[in-house]
């Protein structure tokens, strides 16, 4: 039990940033419950309380759905030039989805893709979204079904969807099981410039390229404008990252892409994804910037009183646009940039 | 009855009026174990030091010697700072479980009697959760919620279970599972329902001693000292109590008031130690058990002992989950289950001994 416990705990950490944190509460619980339960007696099944398939996918009646307000009727929708459809996606499942017309009624369980579509002025097209999505405002009153990992069928089914888009594989089956149309592709978390890419690609797939170009060209200039306003830098400050609790983010990694970028030098060079790394390391490599979700932790501790960071009082608290790779990223990057070279920016 | 007293030799009731010779041999065994153990975990770890070093950077803050820093102040600074606090965070936290283990084991005359088993645990998780979700006071008060829900846990578990003849065994087990249950679904309740940045929550219930302090090691002593010595001075109250209820009463022990004296007691160090490493389980359950199974059922020398193989064990544990994978560390529960099981099961085929 205790293996599954540290698989889930390295994947909490894989979305990156703040909000990504109550994804992982919603994920981490479940394996809590089993935790407790699991070692207080040896007559629970842990198995039980941690499947993610608890919602009531046994019944799903078709009959007994309510009629979703607005009727997707695809054919009579305006928008699509016909060379943009059809459109085929290959999901990171492998398999191909194509588009014969956009969709009209998009529950997208990804705050990422949620920001994308609102950005490129496509945003009614989102029907329904999960628990944390907080960004932009105007998505206050999208219905929501569930926490990103435990889902409610009945209630997607209820919103009448003709996609669902899901960032892990997890409900992939269940979802497909009562006849839904569902897209699986991986959260971003490996290359800042991807998050344009994908920007680019849901514009495709709602069939506003123009939109989405826009968007995404505005991305990657201010990403080149960074990267020549850089260019003359040598090595850049050593840096560290706390997401809480030590974790960290090794180099494969979105924000390591950034860090990256702006040339500046990870301590945990030598770790995968994201980790906790030992403390006595962050000593020893003494970083000059620390980029941290809770300060006072940092600075409280004995122990790094004498990293250059923290004697020089160079902590950086991670921008909220860090937790989200959508449009908003690149303010984050910006942030950062500035921070760290005042003189360039 | 027969009364399985000293190393498989059985004893007859009558008999045992005279009392086993204390284990001094295996106290000092047990104190070299944890010495031992803390040595080699201050040698070894991420940063590489030499462990001949690291002895110098100890040694030359004793008195007597006069050792001049040849060293630089980061190694100092991992010394002092960071393994020695870790190394006695772990082993008081050891001491801890496993002395409430082994109380609660007789108290209840269950076996499988930690503090995960009657809810203290899941309790104790509770109340720490509310205040870090609550986001009021500081870590100080974290041992004081803790314990406010580690005790209304068990409480609420040993008021459901309680019948006008008694609580009966069985009872009580199902209600501290009930009760766990609760408690960890209002933890998770509140972790999805509160303030987005919830990773100290996490890293925190998950356990671990990679924040360790000097400051956590004295506000756990002032918990922990107290209940050690309440529980041990109970010792041979718990030697009749274990065996049975009703023995105990006709020697004149008021056996509720007694029970609910050493269970706040043991409760109160479990929540301190949940409260400074999270959830860490299996200690408690095991080191009593290797206690017994090497020394005995005597509880004057199974509480030290059961507290020393604890400290030990769970110091060598949080060596090996912060050098495993370094640089990154391993939750340290991991470690104990994984190192732990086995080495239990494997004593269990050898002795053949029961509890």
């Amino acid at each position: 039990m205790n293996t599954m416990f540290m698989s889930l705990r390295r994947s909490l950490f894989v979305r990156g940033g703040g909000q990504a944190a109550r994804l992982a509460a919603a994920l981490f619980v479940s394996a809590f419950v089993a935790l407790l339960l699991g070692c207080g007696s040896p007559a629970a099944d842990p198995t039980a309380t941690v499947a993610p398939t608890v919602v009531p996918t046994a019944t799903p009646v078709p009959t007994a759905t309510p009629v979703p307000a607005a009727t997707p009727v695809p054919t009579a929708a305006p928008t699509p030039t016909p060379a943009l459809f059809p459109f085929a996606v290959t999901g990171t499942d492998g398999r191909e989805i194509v588009f014969d017309a956009p969709p009209e009624r998009i529950v997208a369980i990804d705050s990422a893709v949620v920001e994308i579509l609102f950005a490129i002025g496509e945003g009614q097209r989102v029907a329904g979204t999960h628990d944390f999505v907080s960004y932009p405002p105007e998505t206050e009153g999208i219905p929501r079904i569930g926490d990103a990992f435990n889902l409610n069928n009945e209630a997607i089914l209820a919103l009448g969807p003709d996609l669902v888009f899901v960032f892990s594989e997890g409900a992939v089956a269940d979802l497909e099981r009562i006849r839904l149309r569902v897209l699986y592709l991986q959260s971003l978390n490996d290359d800042l410039r991807q998050v344009p890419e994908n920007i680019r690609l849901w514009g495709r797939i709602v069939g506003n390229p123009d939109a989405a170009d826009a968007v995404a060209s505005d991305f990657e200039d201010r990403v080149a404008r960074i990267e020549d306003a850089v260019a003359a830098q040598g090595d850049g400050p050593s840096v560290f990252q706390d997401v809480g609790g030590l974790w960290t983010p090794g180099p494969d990694t979105l924000i390591g892409s950034v860090f990256d970028l702006l040339k500046m030098r990870n301590i945990a060079h030598d770790i995968s994804g994201y980790a906790q790394i030992s403390p006595e390391i962050v000593v020893e490599r003494g970083p000059d910037i620390i980029l941290a979700s809770d300060a006072d932790a940092i600075q409280g501790n004995p122990a790094f009183a004498d990293v250059p960071a923290v004697k020089n009082g160079r902590i950086f608290a991670s921008p909220e646009q860090f937790s989200v790779p959508g449009p908003r990223y690149i303010d984050g990057v910006e942030a950062l940039a500035k921070w760290v070279y005042p003189e360039l920016f | 009855m027969r009364l399985p007293l000293v190393r498989g030799r059985t004893v007859k009731p009558r008999a045992a009026v005279h009392r086993p010779p204390y284990p001094w041999r295996g106290i000092a065994a047990g104190a070299l174990v944890v010495l031992a153990a803390a040595v080699t975990a201050a040698g070894v770890g991420a940063a590489g030091l030499p462990p001949l070093e690291v002895v110098k950077i100890a040694a030359a803050r004793l008195p007597l010697l006069d050792l001049a820093q040849t060293w630089p102040d980061t190694w100092e600074t991992i010394v002092w700072q960071v393994r020695l606090p870790r190394i006695a965070l772990a082993g008081i936290v050891g001491a801890a479980l496993s002395m409430s283990g082994a109380a609660y084991q007789g108290l209840f005359r269950n076996p499988l009697a930690d503090p995960y088993l009657i809810g203290v645990s899941a309790g104790a998780g509770l109340g720490a959760v509310v205040i870090l979700v609550a986001g009021v006071g500081n870590i100080g008060m974290l041992p004081a919620a803790a314990y406010v829900g580690g005790l209304g846990a068990v409480s609420a578990a040993y008021l459901a279970a309680r019948r006008s003849g008694g609580v009966p065994l069985t009872t009580l087990i199902l209600a501290g599972v009930a009760v766990s249950s609760l408690a960890s679904a209002l933890t998770a309740f509140l972790m999805i329902r509160s303030d987005p940045d919830l990773r100290p929550v996490l890293s925190w219930l998950l356990g671990g001693f990679a924040s360790a302090q000097w400051t956590h090691v004295g506000l756990m002593i002032p918990y922990l000292l107290p209940c050690a010595a309440l529980i041990l001075a109970y010792s041979r109250v718990l030697n009749v109590m274990q065996l049975d209820e009703e023995h105990a009463r006709q020697l004149g022990v008021n056996v509720g008031r007694t029970k609910a004296l050493l269970v706040a007691a043991a409760s109160l160090a479990t929540a301190a130690a949940v409260s400074f490493s999270g959830l860490i389980g299996f200690v408690g359950l095991i080191a009593p058990h290797v206690a017994r199974m090497l020394w005995g059922v005597d509880y004057r020398s199974l509480l030290p002992l059961s507290m020393l193989l604890g400290a030990g064990f769970l110091i060598l544990a949080d060596t090996a989950a912060r050098t495993a994978v370094s640089p990154a560390e391993l939750p340290v529960g991991i470690v104990t289950a994984f190192c732990g099981a086995p080495f239990f099961l494997y004593l269990l085929r050898r002795r053949r001994v029961g509890m």
